[in-house]
């Protein structure tokens, strides 16, 4: 655990890390209307007792809240008292305006309670429409089919039934028009019309509801209906004036003959008008009704889609907090933190995918740990082996310089000691440049076309250990190569089989394809007693040594890595095993051609 | 956001708008009518050169009654115009009323002074009440006393001599029973199908 971890499980003084986590896990963008909460050094004391606020739910909490709990001593992520809270967390779900769940259950059910609505009006208003032309057309039709059997051609001087005069409108002629238009839910009013008069609404007092302008004044030419409301209650209004003939046929058939009939001309009526109303109370209750089962059912919608939204958004908001809370955890630095992928949808791709990212992030952050490690230990290392020869040659000038230098001989000695550290120095800076070099990727072949055999001669003789190698080597054998670093590689091998292994020491090179292409394997065996089993693996790693307490007499531990580095860069490879009782063998295999350089 | 409140503010609305019975303009249902109802004539016996002289009128079915009240108003001002003129001056309301029994109509009037009835005048009220269908014979009762029965068989020297010339001249319409004409049809109207 790191400081950094053991500061944000404390919850003491939140680390850098602690402040943007909420931010990065959960929906963080709620936190900016608490007040205080975008002071992350109050926010994690403060959330971990009193909550959020806003949900009013204590134990639950947002993800801040989350977060103080986290920080109350919780066991690392896996614990189960975390896992438990975790798991309470997500069931709680709590309802935040602006939250996720909240938009998404109020899109739902917005859209369903509109479909729904929607729906329903269209379908109120066809019903509405069709119930009233329904009702509007049998009274109309009942009205023309009334009129046609009580509206007389001519109509009598207004008189009641004495035949004594009235006034229009009063007369015994309308009394029984109105009787025969009324009924019950209806009401009639007719009236005489003399010398030129037109309908006017006083005419109708009667009727009990206003007759309106508009429908008296197309009453003069056509049959007209209008509906009214009048104080609340809807009616129909039909109305009509007929004009009278006034003139009587009494022959039927053909050669009628008609007379006129006589009467006082200002009083004979020029025209009769009738006016029904009928109540449409009945036609209410029926869309009241309707009224009453769409709103039912519209609340039942309402029920439904909340319904369905909640668990649509559950399905989707589980899936999004454990990500969240994931991707907390492992900004938190938890670096093996996995969701668990369910289902095929994208939030199972996203899930896959932040596992992929997370265990990527996990390889590529303990790759560049073991990096950094062995660079410090590669620094380590480098210092150390600088020191051990310049505080021997330290020793070794002080003794030189000293007053009394003592015998000549202990002089001279002392010099050629000094003389071979300054080499093993020169020798181990050499060394560092090249590694350096490959390190730094910069290291380039300087190709040309080598007799294997003159070679590794070559080689030999310049150290001067022709004498203790045996050499077995097709003389014919040509490879492109960078003669530098093959004398590199050879110098090494053999100069480790001699500095650690026995004689004989044998150099065998042999013709072998690998991998389709052609090359050649030299191997280097010795007849020492090995190399130990726990060096066998880091043999051609930096400074390994196969006994440090020996450091003098050794060489400076990057030779094999060198050569390591040098065959990969030919693209061949090198390997150690112990051949069995004869001791260690060395096998290095390098290709003959070198890939477009064939310059 | 504006737009979420809003919209079911517009929906509510549109809800309550369209919820109820709304009222409407005027609109047309249908052409004008024409009167095509049973229609009634009456015949009324008004007097003209010292004759009877029968006019029509507009009547009610079922109305006989009227036709009493119709003579009692006189004749219209172009009836006055063409000569024809009325002996039959009782008022048509207070001590003057009429009846229908059966094949008699009988005519109160309360007031002796009013009984003082010339001859044309009683030709007039006998005419014209027989000459509703079923009617045939006129009781005029006074305030005491039995009443006097009157037909328009009583009066035939007061009849018209045929047909006349000149404007106003009533012709006589079928089922209009004039004295001395003999047989009436059964109705006093009309038929008034098909009128023009």
């Amino acid at each position: 655990m790191t400081a950094r971890e053991r500061e944000t499980r404390e919850g003491v003084s939140p680390g850098p890390r602690h402040g943007p986590a909420p931010s990065g896990g959960g929906p963080a963008h709620d936190h900016g209307v608490r007040p205080g909460a975008a002071a992350p050094e109050a926010a994690a004391p403060r959330d971990g007792t009193a909550g959020d606020g806003t949900a009013g739910d204590g134990t639950a909490g947002d993800g801040t809240a989350g977060d103080g709990t986290a920080g109350d001593g919780a066991p690392p992520p896996g614990g189960e008292g975390a896992r438990a809270r975790r798991a309470r967390r997500i069931r709680a779900l709590p309802l935040r305006a602006g939250g996720l769940r909240v938009r998404l259950v109020a899109g739902f059910v917005i859209v369903a309670l509109l479909s729904s609505m929607a729906a329903s009006l269209i379908a109120y208003n066809i019903i509405r429409d069709a119930i009233l032309k329904r009702t509007q057309d049998a009274v109309i039709a009942d009205f023309r089919s009334r009129a046609a059997r009580h509206i007389p051609g001519s109509a009598p001087v207004p008189a009641d039934w004495w035949g004594r005069p009235v006034a229009p409108g009063a007369s015994e002629l309308t009394r029984r028009l109105a009787a025969a238009f009324g009924g019950p839910g209806r009401a009639a009013v007719a009236t005489e019309l003399t010398r030129g008069q037109k309908p006017l609404p006083p005419h109708y007092a009667r009727l009990g509801v206003p007759v309106p302008d508009g429908l008296l004044k197309a009453m003069e030419s056509k049959t007209a209906a209008q509906r009214i409301v009048y104080r609340g209650k809807p009616y129909l209004l039909v109305g009509t004036m007929v004009p009278m003939m006034n003139q009587v046929s009494v022959e039927p058939v053909p050669g009628v003959i008609t007379f006129r009939l006589q009467g006082d001309a200002n009083e004979v009526p020029e025209a009769l008008s009738v006016v029904v109303a009928v109540d449409l109370r009945s036609d209410a209750r029926e869309l009241a009704g309707l009224e009453r089962a769409l709103l039912i059912a519209n609340g039942a919608t309402l029920a439904i889609a909340l319904g369905l939204a909640l668990v649509a958004a559950r399905g989707v908001l589980v899936p999004v907090r454990r990500l969240g809370r994931a991707a907390r955890e492992l900004g938190e630095g938890a670096l093996d933190t996995r969701v668990e992928v369910r289902g095929r949808d994208e939030l199972a791709q996203l899930a896959t995918t932040f596992n992929r990212t997370a265990a990527t992030l996990e390889a590529n952050i303990g790759e560049l740990r073991a990096m950094e490690a062995a660079s410090r230990r590669f620094v380590a290392d480098v210092s150390h082996e600088l020191r051990t020869p310049l505080t021997a040659m330290t020793a070794l000038t002080d003794v030189l310089s000293g007053d009394d230098p003592g015998p000549e001989a202990d002089r001279d000695k002392a010099a050629r000691m000094v003389a071979d550290g300054i080499r093993r120095l020169q020798s181990l800076v050499g060394h560092l440049i090249e590694i350096s070099r490959y390190d730094a990727n910069t290291a380039t072949l300087v190709l040309d076309d080598v007799n294997v055999a003159g070679a590794l001669r070559t080689s030999l003789s310049v150290r001067g250990w022709e004498d203790g190698v045996r050499l077995e080597v097709p003389e014919d054998l040509m490879a492109r190569l960078d003669p530098r670093r093959f004398d590199v590689i050879v110098a090494n091998l053999v100069g480790n089989a001699l500095r650690h292994g026995a004689p004989p020491i044998v150099v065998r090179v042999r013709p072998e394809a690998r991998g389709g292409r052609p090359g050649f394997t030299l191997t280097v065996l010795d007849h020492g007693p090995g190399i130990p089993d726990d060096l066998l693996p880091l043999v051609f790693d930096r400074f390994v040594k196969r006994d440090p307490a020996r450091a003098e007499t050794e060489g400076s531990g990057l030779g094999l890595s060198l050569t390591r580095a040098h065959a990969e860069l030919h693209g061949g490879h090198v390997t150690a095993e112990n051949s069995g009782l004869c001791g260690a063998m060395f096998t290095l295999w390098l290709p003959r051609e070198q890939p477009g350089c064939d310059d | 956001m504006r737009r979420l409140r809003t919209l079911p503010a517009v929906l509510a609305l549109a809800a309550a708008a369209a919820c109820g019975i709304s009222p409407t303009g005027p609109w047309t249902a249908g052409e004008q009518l024409v009167g095509s109802g049973r229609q009634a004539v009456n015949q009324i016996y008004f007097l003209k050169d010292g004759e009877l002289h029968p006019v029509l009128r507009a009547g009610l079915d079922p109305g006989r009654v009227m036709v009493i009240g119709q003579l009692l108003q006189g004749p219209s001002e172009d009836e006055l115009r063409d000569g024809v003129t009325t002996q039959v001056s009782l008022p048509h309301y207070g001590p003057v009323t009429w009846d229908h029994a059966g094949e008699v109509m009988t005519l109160r009037i309360w007031d002796d002074r009013l009984l003082r009835l010339s001859r044309p005048a009683l030709a007039q009220l006998a005419c014209t009440a027989t000459a509703v269908p079923g009617v045939s014979r006129l009781e005029i009762q006074g305030s005491t006393g039995k009443p006097t029965a009157y037909t328009c068989e009583d009066f035939k020297d007061l009849a018209p001599r045929g047909k006349r010339a000149g404007s106003g001249a009533t012709p006589r319409p079928e089922g209009a029973r004039l004295p001395g004409a003999g047989t009436a049809p059964e109705q006093g109207t009309a038929p008034g199908d098909g009128l023009p």
